[in-house]
């Protein structure tokens, strides 16, 4: 029997604009994601796919202290990691040689 | 001074877990707070307003996301114990409620052979007693699926076995059968009894054109209607006799989950064998249907109102695992459930 293949990492719609993103911003907060995103990411889910890509290892983020003035919580901001960066570029070289084959 | 979301923050540090609260909802109060402060140094009420209400609105959102999500990952999330245990279960539960089908559509065509051999009847051939075998199948079902999910129940939840995930799991296929079972009673059931008539009467009397249908061959529709128009226009007698076949065949159709619920009530107050609680299962199923049986014999005595003859059955076996489970709860079945549990994942 032949040993089982390692699963590629996958990267979905969202993910894949989410790693655009920032890879244009370098660092942004989840709002900031939702209004950069024009209607594309919603407030509601944005946080559950941040979550999420941050267990595949896809992104990072830090806790960032408000202004003193304004005082409340700590904003989160995220940034793509170099794992983010390679699978989105995959992803694109993938999708670019598929349209490139299928365009014909 | 109180920001927006700081009694969220506080009902979330009690209720959500380290992870959902830093990852989740801490993240989207943070920047519902930078947002509202952002809107007040502009001095926009309708800004103001219209950021809470979007970032209350995503909140519900994410906690209603994690939520989900925790509860999937929870209840996928099986040791290989509990798998074994739970495929061991399925399998005991199908071949029991197989067996129960066979036995009891034999029995039936047993008592076709009797007839036959005894020269009352004309024989009948090889194919038309397997079409009648088929056509008794759906008839069958009520009492055979109870009794399967009964033992497989029993079969599953023995010993060290007795999981929240198995017992959750096992209400969960008892749900489903019950509403497949009724649905086989309103729509399937009906028509492969009229099916086995018409085939057996127009085999013993080929003189016979038409066969109309029994009580047994009507569907809940057809059976309410007729109700309907013996409650105008009909006896009394008629319509209890309706009444109570209407309502028996509804308690009947979902007995299953009651049937159920009383063995996983006894499996998490008993400390019963696998062997014992099967039979627990066997016993519990027996009993229903001769409550049942009881029950509906009242009621065409007219000693107890249609309603109550056909539900008596079910009710018991509700209100015993209420009682079973009220008992595990008093003797501090949580603990103990979280010991067995910890010792069954070793």
């Amino acid at each position: 029997m032949s040993p089982r293949r390692a699963q590629p990492p996958r990267l979905s719609l969202k993910e894949s604009l989410i790693v655009e993103l920032l890879l244009r911003d370098t660092e942004l907060y989840g709002l900031q994601l939702v209004n950069a995103s024009r209607g594309r990411l919603k407030r509601g889910t944005v946080y559950v796919t941040l979550g999420r890509m941050e267990d595949k290892g896809f992104i990072t983020s830090r806790e960032e202290a408000p202004p003193p003035e304004e005082g409340g919580l700590p904003r989160r901001i995220y940034r793509a990691t170099p794992l983010g960066r390679h699978v989105y570029e995959a992803w694109n070289m993938a999708a670019a040689h598929m349209a490139m084959r299928y365009a014909r | 001074m109180n920001r927006p979301g700081d009694r969220l923050r506080r009902l979330a540090e009690h209720v959500c877990s380290e992870r959902m609260r830093t990852r989740l909802v801490e993240p989207a109060l943070a920047d519902l707070q930078a947002e509202y402060a952002e809107a007040q140094r502009r001095g926009s009420r309708w800004r103001t307003a219209r950021s809470l209400a979007a970032g209350y609105l995503a909140i519900a959102k994410v906690l209603v996301l994690a939520a989900c999500g925790s509860v999937v990952a929870h209840a996928t999330n099986w040791d290989p114990a509990e798998r074994r245990q739970a495929r061991l279960g399925v399998w005991v539960a199908t071949l029991a409620a197989l067996l129960a089908t066979v036995l009891i559509d034999a029995n039936s065509l047993f008592r076709i052979h009797l007839a036959a051999a005894a020269g009352w009847t004309p024989d009948l051939d090889l194919v038309v007693r397997a079409l009648l075998a088929a056509y008794l199948v759906p008839a069958v079902l009520p009492l055979s699926v109870p009794l399967g999910l009964a033992v497989g129940a029993g079969c599953t939840l023995h010993g060290a076995g007795r999981s929240c995930k198995l017992a959750i799991a096992t209400g969960i296929v008892a749900t489903v059968c019950s509403c497949a079972v009724f649905a086989n009673m309103a729509w399937l059931t009906p028509e492969s009894n009229q099916a086995f008539r018409e085939l057996l009467i127009t085999r013993l009397r080929p003189a016979v054109a038409f066969v109309p249908r029994g009580d047994n061959e009507l569907t809940f529709s057809v059976l309410r209607r007729r109700l309907a128009e013996v409650r105008a226009s009909g006896s009394r007698g008629e319509v209890r006799h309706f009444d109570t076949l209407y309502h028996g065949k509804l308690a009947t159709s979902v007995a299953t989950l009651p049937v159920v619920s009383v063995v996983l009530g006894l499996a998490f107050v008993r400390r019963w064998t696998r062997a014992g609680l099967m039979i627990a299962g066997v016993g519990v199923c027996a009993g229903y249907y001769a409550i049942n049986a009881t029950s509906l014999y009242a009621g065409s005595l007219e000693l107890v109102s249609p309603v109550m003859a056909a539900w008596s059955a079910n009710a018991a076996c509700t209100l015993a695992a209420v009682y079973f489970v009220a008992v595990a709860g008093v003797t501090g079945w949580p603990g103990r459930l979280a010991r067995r549990q910890q010792s069954f994942g070793r």
